[in-house]
């Protein structure tokens, strides 16, 4: 079902080394101004009916990568191309231009939907913000026709009910189909299925992973369940504290993981099928505050192999072949940064 | 080798009084735990799951009423002779308040979700130990209870000198391990660990997770562990009983489950949890949503969803039977009860027990259908 | 145990024959007639104010003035202003509730009241509730330098001492009953912008807020079709309770003879009771009415305002489900 194969087919949405900055607020007026590194240095890119999967664990920073994508944040540094030009106007007009093509599912379903609006509120405002619906009609038509793609059928049924009167499934469909209102060509799903039920999960992925084929939908999967991430997504970015770890096709990740980082995700992760010789890795420490995050590689103080230089610099990418590739000095200087996006080109 | 129950649950119900009638949360559920060992429970939201582990322990509140059952808790007798019965089980749902009170904490902890939510933000954590310390061991000297408190958090792997940050200041994995320390302040017997990871990183779960076999080992507890993550418990329990809609619908041992599992709806969970090995299939899940428990589904409740419905599931509810054990796959676990009318040979109607080829056919033509009709 | 009992229903495999047939997209979808929208407005305003008694008392209350506000005048074509010669006469069939020392009609007066005290009171009320609803969202959504600066500004007008400057006010501009309503509605906005700002705040985070921002959506639209609905409870409770304050500080102005004297509301009357001495006359029907008036119209609203809480908040929903507790315990 997963090509594993590196797609030669041109990115739709490329991210160049971002970086967010968060400010803190601070009460003393005269402290040394502090900031949060969220986002260091980040490179990825979407291609069309493909997915690649973001995972990581919390304070990775891959809600915020995903946010900056989807424009709601501005990067501090770097630049997202869409289908290779800069993404840069701030403009209204522009902005809407661009998520005409780029739209986001959001993690909870029971907060994502405004309580006091109507299925038909929710993707009628979408519908007409961009253009694709402008009488009464044309909208009730086009809402039936999305909450069919969702698998919301009979959509006579849901169009007029209220986020309170739907399961946390039917909500996050509808949730789906407000991002496709907007006719996208990228969809950025932040953890789409977390909170939903373990049963209906599948549904829902499923359901993601038709859209994916039917539609061309380039697919930002985050996740911080890496076996999700194996189903759903050809490719795998893993992050820690705002770094990108290790990439490439996802089997070859979860299969051979090369960063200790990887390993150690992998080894923590129930499997059931786990060989019993198999003793799950020791993890020490946690994941490091990123107001003051460590020099080099921010795994460092956890890494089973640190080595001094860790301490000193963020290691370049090295390739491990058939687009694997991976950020540690176990493998070599890597190649220096400036370097290209994370998949399939480069 | 068999164990004595340290724990037995027996046709426990509990209802809620919701505003329009009452609702089954749980439904005569009979569970048994063996001393020394991890009996995991598992279910999807409103399986009633969470409703066990407050009715064992008497933690309800109004509209909750538990409306039925006994729940026998056999303590060891303790040297320092509290209220421990010395003769036989005690039934803890009639144990008066006093009573109630010494077994809570030093017989029965309960470890809940959400640290945050347990732990007083106001207070050091310190002092939230040493303050279970001197509510239940009043007698004990105010040196002997600092020692003990340091004792407690390096035995769950924590700094002592983490005894004096507030909660906030401490990350959710230590927040956790707080909670375990002072769960096991007074050494209970029994934890109950109401979806104690849950809220974590995986990372940070499985070093809990090591550190709690480890405890278990050392103090020898028993513990009820109560997840949705089904893949997680053929791990770590020794038990699992799955729960649905308010009533246990597999109950059998870890080794078993994950090798056979017999209920329709324990075989579409294990399946519904992608794997990190092996060939790359779709899945396809169980089709459907969990039952609102204001409008459970006549006869068994899963039957809307079940691959295998015929006749008899919409009609009556299917009691939990004892299987015919299996030579091979039972251990020393005890047997693998199941409720559903297939494997009962007065309802089966004649048809054989259902094997996993025809569950996993069954699954994939009625998702199929129900994208169809449109329920999904 | 507790058994199921059999049902007769046979389980049904979803898709199959059943199924039901789509109707062709859009055409033959019945999209519902702008009347259904209004039936559906009607009814569920009926059960809001029929939710429970101390709301349904309320709203009988309130209704009532209101009614009399709008209709009273047209009905009672009276002056109320009128001399007659029956002076301070108590209540008679010709004068339902006496007159008082100019031969004036209590009852018209009275009538006649309700429409300026009432008015005030709502206007004030509205504009109280506009002032908080603009300052309390904006400064809770944007957040920031804008936020700071609007919570400097409350802060000040909370502080003002509201009284006082009505009178000042009322001293120095002119002496018309909308110069106290314009101050009282300056002094009483800071609190509901302060519990609207709060709430707005933690609107802000949730997630169909960062929806709408990513669909596409306007900032005004954000602020005033996302958040704002789901805030109506506490705009409702701030808007009732200002208007009880408006009801309550006009009255007692025009009672210290800051008001305007040509114009008839429940304040002037008591005014015009206390320097005609009606209390020293006996002359209880002069004074008691407008007083009893402003007592009931405050109650009322104040009935509403628990109601408010009550249709917002399922927890103080008690009576029905002790009520269910009742019949639960006899069955199980």
């Amino acid at each position: 079902m997963t090509m594993t194969t590196p797609s030669t087919a041109t990115p739709i949405l490329e991210a160049d080394h971002l970086r967010k900055h968060f400010p803190v607020r601070q009460f003393r007026p005269f402290a040394k101004p502090q900031v949060v590194h969220a986002v260091e240095d980040i490179s990825l890119a979407l291609v069309p009916g493909r997915a690649l999967a973001l995972v990581g664990e919390s304070g990775s920073g891959k809600t915020t990568v995903a946010r900056m994508l989807a424009r709601l944040y501005e990067p501090t540094a770097g630049v997202i191309r869409f289908r290779g030009r800069p993404v840069t106007a701030s403009r209204r007009a522009a902005l809407l231009e661009y998520r005409h093509h780029v739209q986001m599912v959001f993690q909870d379903p029971f907060s994502s939907l405004n309580p006091v609006h109507s299925v038909r509120y929710h993707l009628g405002r979408v519908l007409r913000l961009h253009g694709r619906a402008h009488t009464r009609d044309e909208e009730t038509a086009q809402i039936l026709a999305l909450l069919g793609k969702v698998s919301l059928t009979p959509a006579e049924q849901f169009i007029e009910k209220y986020p309170h009167q739907l399961s946390g499934g039917q909500r996050q469909r509808v949730s789906i189909a407000r991002a496709l209102a907007a006719g996208p060509e990228v969809l950025l799903a932040d953890e789409p299925v977390s909170m939903l039920d373990v049963s209906i999960r599948l549904g829902v992925l499923n359901l993601l992973l038709r859209l994916k084929r039917e539609e061309r939908l380039a697919v930002l999967f985050i996740t911080h369940d890496i076996a999700s991430a194996r189903y759903f997504a050809e490719e795998t970015l893993i992050m820690y504290a705002g770094q990108s770890v290790e990439s490439g096709p996802s089997d070859a990740v979860i299969q051979q993981p090369k960063h200790p980082y990887t390993q150690l995700l992998i080894s923590a992760a129930p499997d059931p099928d786990r060989p019993a010789t198999a003793k799950p890795l020791p993890a020490r420490g946690e994941i490091p505050s990123l107001v003051t995050p460590p020099t080099g590689c921010r795994f460092h103080p956890r890494c089973p192999h640190a080595m001094p230089v860790c301490r000193e610099r963020f290691p370049g990418r090295t390739e491990l072949g058939n687009g694997h590739w991976t950020h540690c000095f176990l493998y070599g200087e890597g190649n220096d940064a400036p370097e290209g996006p994370a998949t399939t080109h480069s | 080798m068999t164990r004595r129950p340290i724990l037995d649950v027996k046709h426990l119900c509990v209802d809620y009084l919701a505003e329009d009638g009452v609702v089954h949360a749980v439904d005569d559920v009979s569970l048994t735990l063996r001393r020394g060992e991890i009996l995991g429970l598992a279910g999807e939201s409103g399986s009633g799951k969470s409703t066990m582990a407050y009715a064992i322990t008497r933690l309800l509140r109004p509209p909750a009423e538990i409306t039925g059952g006994e729940v026998l808790y056999d303590g060891r007798a303790r040297a320092n002779g509290e209220m421990t019965p010395s003769v036989g089980p005690v039934d803890i749902l009639r144990l008066k308040p006093a009573q109630l009170r010494a077994v809570r904490w030093s017989e029965i902890a309960i470890v809940f979700q959400s640290a945050m939510n347990a732990l007083n933000p106001t207070m050091t954590v310190g002092t939230q130990v040493l303050d279970v310390l001197a509510t239940h061991r009043p007698e004990m000297p105010k040196p002997e209870r600092n020692a003990r408190a340091r004792a407690l958090f390096e035995m769950v792997g924590i700094a002592a000198e983490r005894l004096k940050s507030y909660p906030h200041e401490l990350s959710g994995g230590m927040r956790q391990r707080a909670t375990i320390a002072i769960a096991l302040a007074l050494s209970p017997e029994l934890i109950i660990m109401d979806e104690p990871t849950t809220a974590l990183d995986v990372v940070v779960q499985r070093e809990i997770l090591t550190e709690l076999m480890r405890l278990r080992e050392r103090l020898d507890l028993s513990i009820i562990f109560i997840t949705h993550d089904l893949s997680l418990l053929l791990e770590i329990a020794d038990t699992v009983a799955i729960m649905y809609a308010g009533r246990v619908v597999e109950s059998t041992s870890a080794h078993a489950l994950h090798r056979q599992p017999r209920h329709p709806y324990s075989f579409g969970m294990l399946h519904s949890f992608p794997s990190l090995r092996g060939e790359q299939r779709l899945m396809t899940g169980i089709p459907g949503s969990p039952p609102d428990l204001r409008a459970v589904p006549a006869g068994c409740a899963f039957h809307p969803r079940c691959p295998l419905v015929y006749a008899p599931c919409s009609q009556v509810v299917p009691a939990l039977m004892t299987m015919p054990t299996d030579s091979a796959a039972i251990t020393d676990s005890g047997e693998q009860s199941v409720a559903c009318h297939r494997y009962d040979p007065a309802r089966s109607e004649g048809k054989p027990l259902p094997t996993a080829t025809e569950m996993e056919d069954g699954y994939a033509t009625l998702s199929s259908a129900f994208q169809e009709a449109g329920k999904a | 145990m507790r058994q199921t009992s059999p049902s007769n229903e046979i389980a049904s495999v979803p898709g199959g024959a059943n199924r039901p047939a789509l109707p062709p997209l859009g055409r033959t979808y019945a999209s519902p007639s702008p009347f259904a929208g209004l039936m559906r407005f009607l009814r569920a305003f009926w059960r809001a104010v029929t939710v429970n008694r101390k709301v349904m008392l309320g709203s009988a209350i309130v209704g009532v003035f209101v009614l009399v506000a709008i209709f009273g005048p047209i009905i009672i074509r009276q002056n109320p202003l009128a001399y007659t010669t029956d002076l301070v006469r108590p209540p008679s069939a010709a004068h339902w509730l006496g007159t008082n020392q100019g031969g004036q009609d209590v009852f018209v007066q009275l009538v006649v009241g309700t429409r300026s005290s009432l008015s005030w009171a709502l206007l004030s009320g509205l504009m109280v509730m506009m002032i908080s609803i603009a300052v309390g969202l904006v400064s809770g959504y944007a957040g920031g330098v804008v936020d700071d600066i609007l919570s400097v500004i409350t802060n000040v007008f909370l502080v003002v001492p509201a009284f006082p400057l009505a009178i000042v006010a009322v001293e120095y501009f002119s002496r018309s009953t909308l110069t106290i309503a314009i101050i009282v509605a300056l002094t009483n906005w800071p609190w509901g912008a302060r519990v609207l700002r709060a709430q707005t705040l933690s609107m802000r985070s949730r997630e169909f807020v960062t929806a709408a921002r990513a669909a596409g959506e306007h900032t005004w639209r954000i602020i005033f079709l996302e958040i704002l609905p789901n805030e109506i409870a506490i705009v409702a409770a701030s808007f009732i309770t200002t208007t009880i304050q408006v009801l309550l500080a006009v009255a007692a102005l025009e009672f210290l003879g800051f008001g305007d004297s040509a114009a008839i509301s429940w304040g002037t009357m008591l005014y015009d009771a206390y320097f005609g001495s009606a209390l020293f006359q006996g002359a209880w029907w002069w004074f008691a009415p407008p007083g009893f008036c402003i007592a009931l119209l405050g109650a009322g609203l104040a009935l509403l305002n628990f109601g408010i809480d009550e249709v917002a908040d399922p927890r103080l929903r008690q009576g029905k489900r002790r009520r269910q507790r009742g019949r639960a315990t006899v069955a199980a």
